[in-house]
């Protein structure tokens, strides 16, 4: 026995219909599950790749001062050394040779040292190696002279230089660089697809005229909020997935350590994603009524296109330097504001106050458009036949 | 309950689609409407289900102004059918009951009652473009059933159906209208809305032309006449009042009766020429009627 309805469950049981249709899809489980290996995978791959800058080791023939030399100097320049003694030569040359040694350090005459190495010494490890020879040859001497070095060594501790820098390197930079690509990668990706998942859902429902028995017992904004929520909750599902694999590989493999930084842009991708989904989407769902034939879509959903590959460069533009006056102004403007937004918060330079008014910004426009959408939808959904233009849609 | 459709126009631009279209399809009454193609049929049941919105006039249910509310008591078949290919047939036909207000459990058993019912019991679970095109009809006839409605909106339901589909769909349109249910429902195929229908609407040109019992429209149109009288000479009925002579050869003559015609003073003069092997009157059929009302 029909009852009445309630909007809210009307537009609750076409999200669901559409929330459920894109996540059975076996193309969706089969490509999603790939992507997410693929994340995974890389960040793995990466903080493996990047591990390889683990101490340099080096053997030292017969010469324990020389050693404990290194060891000082290397921790004391940040590029610690793994010294290990080698009873002759001999040893030390075929250690190097089997990749054991990245140097073995052969004492000769008169404070000169050989060093061994494969083919060249890292120039890092090679300075550490010449100031530890240099001084190791200046403490011989002192002390054949009768200086006490450990006495001069106390007596010269606090000649050091301290450096007062005015603008310090952010040593975050690079990360954040890095999370502010893949959030602008992300969300390009993610709007452009979903929206178009939107415009061929319409399409769908208007080739097959299912549509004419759906408008039967739904109002055309119902079937239309629903729709757009329903794939909308899949894509935020997905763009979920997709932050969470890879903030979480970063975190836990050490490759990402600005945590904070990691999960306040992922969540400004996941918000700015919703903004400029239902931006975009509304606007997807009317170019998709104006088609009758999925292949017309196209024609209609191309500005929409240019628009956001028009963001996407936008923001590419502005990764080097967020702070750039074109980038701020721009940043307001929705809907460069979903892509730019989420780019400048994980840069660091978003200001609560933009965060806020950027957001309220973008809602303005969506609902504004959200009006006009409706009215394009409505107005072509049961428009058998040629394309629509936008100008015939938009106008009287 | 009545479907009451009240003095609804409807104009595209300068052309008139719907010129002050008054009916009703009363409780439990089989009602065919019939016209040709671009005579306003579609319109006047897509303004009914509220697709389209009529420039004037109303459509009421039981008295009661036709809201979307009410529409979702409606059962409807449009002429254009549609369903989501990719989607399987139960989970659709459940949706779709969903959508005018069922729940899940009353949605699932009205599922399962209406494809036993109608023979597709066991292909729920394919996609609706695997199916063979009478049972994508079956599955649309389905769709507009499944909610147990009030009223049956059917656009040309029994096209593209097989023999045996033409009866399954008779048989359930009638059983609903032994319901109490009004039935209407559009067809080209009118010795079947001669047959099925209580009352008949001819529509032509955005205009109702006729409205009522088949009975009552075949007895106004003029009645036909057939004699075969194999030495009547041409125009021995020429002069008898309110008779005109349609087709005369073969000693058979065919004669159309108006007013004031007198069958037994035709059979007189009819036997004045010899014998008289047989004298039957005919009725027009509806479809006789069809042709007289959309050249006129």
């Amino acid at each position: 026995m029909s009852a009445p309805l309630s909007p809210v469950h009307a537009v609750a049981l076409v999200a669901r219909r559409e929330f459920l249709t894109q996540v059975r899809k076996k193309s969706f489980l089969i490509s999603n599950a790939i992507v997410l290996l693929a994340i995974v995978g890389g960040i793995v791959a990466v903080s493996l790749f990047a591990g390889d800058d683990e101490a340099a080791t080096v053997g030292v023939v017969g010469d324990p001062a020389l050693g404990a030399t290194i060891s000082a100097i290397g921790d004391a320049t940040g590029s610690s050394v793994d010294v290990s003694e080698v009873p002759d030569a001999g040893d030390g040359r075929d250690r190097v040779r089997d990749g054991e040694l990245d140097v073995a350090l052969i004492p000769g005459p008169g404070g000169s040292v050989t060093a061994v190495a494969e083919s060249e010494i890292d120039p890092a490890l090679r300075a550490t190696i010449d100031t530890a020879v240099a001084q190791q040859a200046q403490v011989d001497a002192l002390t054949a002279r009768g200086v006490d070095p450990s006495a001069l060594a106390a007596d010269t501790a606090r000649a050091t230089v301290t450096v007062e820098a005015l603008d310090p390197p952010d040593p975050e930079q690079g990360q954040r660089t890095t999370l502010a690509i893949a959030a602008v990668v992300l969300l390009y990706m993610q709007i452009m697809m979903f929206g178009m998942y939107v415009a061929m859902g319409v399409v769908e429902e208007k080739s097959s005229r299912v549509v004419e028995l759906l408008l039967s017992t739904l109002r055309p904004l119902q079937l239309l909020w629903g729709k757009i929520i329903g794939i909308g909750a899949v894509g935020l599902l997905q763009l979920t997935a997709y932050g969470v694999a890879g903030v979480g590989a970063g975190l836990a493999t050490g490759t990402l350590t600005v945590t904070g930084t990691a999960l306040g842009t992922l969540a400004g991708t996941l918000g700015w994603f919703v903004l400029g989904f239902a931006f975009f989407a509304v606007l997807y769902a009317a170019a998709g009524s104006m088609v009758s034939r999925q292949e017309d879509v196209n024609a209609t959903a191309s500005p929409l296109m240019v628009l956001i590959v028009a963001m996407f460069f936008a923001a590419f533009s502005s990764v080097d330097d967020p702070e750039s006056t074109w980038s701020t102004v721009l940043s307001w403007i929705p809907p460069f504001s979903a892509i730019l937004m989420p780019l400048r918060i994980a840069a660091g330079v978003a200001t609560p106050l933009q965060i806020v008014g950027t957001i309220v910004l973008m809602l303005l426009v969506t609902a504004a458009l959200s009006v006009l959408g409706a009215r394009i939808y409505r107005r072509s959904i049961l428009r058998i036949g040629r394309v629509v233009t936008w100008k015939e849609a938009v106008g009287a | 309950m009545t479907l009451t459709i009240n003095g609804v126009s409807k104009r595209y631009g300068d052309v008139v689609a719907l010129d002050d279209v008054t009916f009703d399809v009363r409780p439990g009454e089989l009602f065919g409407f019939v016209g040709s193609n671009g005579a306003g049929k579609t319109t006047t049941m897509r303004i009914v289900l509220g697709v389209l919105a009529a420039d004037s006039g109303e459509v009421r249910l039981g008295g009661r102004p036709v809201d979307l509310d009410v529409r979702r008591t409606i059962g409807y078949m449009p002429e254009e059918r549609g369903l989501y290919p990719k989607m399987k047939v139960g989970a659709q036909l459940s949706y779709l009951a969903r959508l005018h207000g069922l729940s899940r459990s009353e949605a699932d058993a009205a599922v399962a009652r209406w494809t036993g019912r109608l023979g597709i019991a066991e292909r729920v679970d394919d996609a609706v473009d695997a199916l063979s095109l009478g049972n994508q009809q079956r599955v649309q006839l389905a769709a507009a059933l499944v909610h147990d409605p009030k009223v049956l909106v059917l656009d040309e339901p029994f096209s593209g159906l097989d023999p045996v589909a033409v009866d399954v769909m008779s048989d359930v349109l009638i059983e609903k209208a032994e319901t109490g249910v009004p039935v209407i429902f559009s067809s080209h195929q009118l010795d079947l809305v001669q047959r099925l229908c209580h009352r008949v609407g001819i529509i032509s040109k955005g205009t109702m032309r006729a409205v009522g019992t088949v009975d009552e429209l075949r007895g106004h149109g003029a009645a036909r006449l057939e004699v075969h009288a194999p030495h009547a000479p041409e125009g021995w009925a020429a002069d008898l009042p309110g008779v005109t002579t349609v087709a005369h050869g073969g000693g058979r003559t065919v004669l159309l009766l108006g007013k004031g015609a007198d069958d037994q003073q035709i059979l007189r003069a009819a036997l004045a020429t010899g014998p008289v092997h047989e004298f039957s009157v005919h009725r027009p059929t509806l479809t006789d009627l069809f042709r007289e009302v959309v050249a006129a």
